[in-house]
């Protein structure tokens, strides 16, 4: 095995450790594509690291709960379904070495869920990125959704939506997506904004599949919590994707987020994931 | 067809796998359902799911997913 690794050794190797039994992270072969690899495959299983900033992402497929001696900044993350016992695969984290250092709940509010926006400003529909329906100029309480840029106004949008969610989200644990990535997402209209005092205050960040939503940031810059931003983009987000079904991953302490979508018709769907640390 | 759709409901909860019939491209299963759906059928019907299986024609509606089961079980 060679370090780092390309993406046709780590997938040549995937289907030898994908068997009855398998405990995985692994969302699919082809998120590796493209990534800068290092493998690892010992009598237990296949360990796959991602390289990022200052630390390793962790993809594991475990035949038995063991993991081998890991050195440096790792970062994995494991997501059980409903009612699973996370217990044999927190064990063997922690013996080598890991902290579990933040659960995470998925939340879903299904598209009929009961309209919980009752100060909603309807604004008439129009053209918009593929998904959203109708998307406002304005939508509740001064929420805006891009374009509201300008011509050259995606950098100075990316700039600014990448200071709060650095201010708001862990580098480790955030999943913060990258600049190219978030330009995307401001120039399809994939990011809400609020303004506060004449500057953004929060955003929120999401991504529409057939009709399925999801929420992928949500964030307020601290200087502006406590006044409800949170409550006004969620309350834009589903004007402008009615009849969709929407998830959104929160931490299980984060409790004003918690209030917020439970507040918009969110409640939790039994799915659950831990965060594990080690060397960070 | 009534126990799978038992399982695949207890992985991807508030899903109506009965009824759907396309649950890669309306966006109701990701990638990562899909790898966790092949984990639990693995445990549950004692079959071997390969990478290669993993395509979303695969996992279009629960009568896909049960010819794959039926398709892995004859392996």
């Amino acid at each position: 095995m060679t370090n780092p690794a390309g993406f046709e050794e780590a997938a040549a190797l995937i289907p030898a450790h994908l068997r009855p039994g398998v405990m995985t992270n692994l969302a699919s072969p082809e998120a590796l594509r493209g990534e800068e690899l290092e493998l690892l495959e010992t009598r237990t299983g296949l360990f796959i690291f991602r390289k990022r900033d200052g630390f390793r992402l962790l993809t594991f497929l475990m035949n038995a709960p063991e993991l081998p001696e890991i050195s440096g900044a790792v970062v994995s993350e494991a997501v059980f379904a409903p009612g699973a016992d996370s217990r044999r695969l927190t064990d063997a984290f922690t013996s080598a070495g890991f902290v579990p250092a933040l659960r995470r709940l998925r939340l879903t509010r299904a598209p009929n869920a009961a309209k919980a926006a009752p100060n909603v400003v309807q604004t008439p529909p129009k053209r918009g990125p593929k998904g959203v329906q109708t998307p406002p100029e304005q939508g509740p309480k001064g929420v805006r959704i891009p374009p509201e840029w300008g011509q050259n106004g995606v950098r100075e949008g990316v700039k600014r939506v990448s200071e709060i969610l650095q201010n708001c989200f862990s580098p480790l644990t955030g999943c913060l997506p990258g600049e190219a990535e978030l330009s995307s997402d401001i120039s399809s209209g994939r990011v809400l904004t609020v303004r506060e005092d004449g500057e953004i205050a929060g955003i929120l960040r999401f991504k529409i599949t057939g009709r399925q939503a999801e929420i992928r940031h949500l964030a307020v810059d601290a200087p502006f919590r406590g006044r409800g931003l949170s409550e006004r983009l969620i309350d834009g987000f589903l004007q402008i994707t009615p009849g969709l079904r929407t998830s959104v991953w929160t931490g299980a302490e984060n409790a004003p987020a918690m209030a917020a979508y439970k507040s918009r018709g969110f409640a939790p769907d039994g799915r659950y994931s831990i965060v594990f640390l080690k060397g960070v | 067809m009534d126990k799978l759709i038992e399982t695949l409901s207890g992985v991807c909860p508030g899903i109506d796998f009965a009824s759907e019939t396309d649950l890669v491209d309306d966006g109701l299963i990701t990638s990562l359902d899909i790898v966790m759906i092949v984990t639990e059928l693995m445990a549950v019907y004692g079959v071997r799911i390969d990478v290669d299986d993993l395509t979303p024609e695969n996992f279009r509606s629960a009568e896909t997913i049960y010819e794959l089961v039926r398709r892995a079980g004859e392996r």
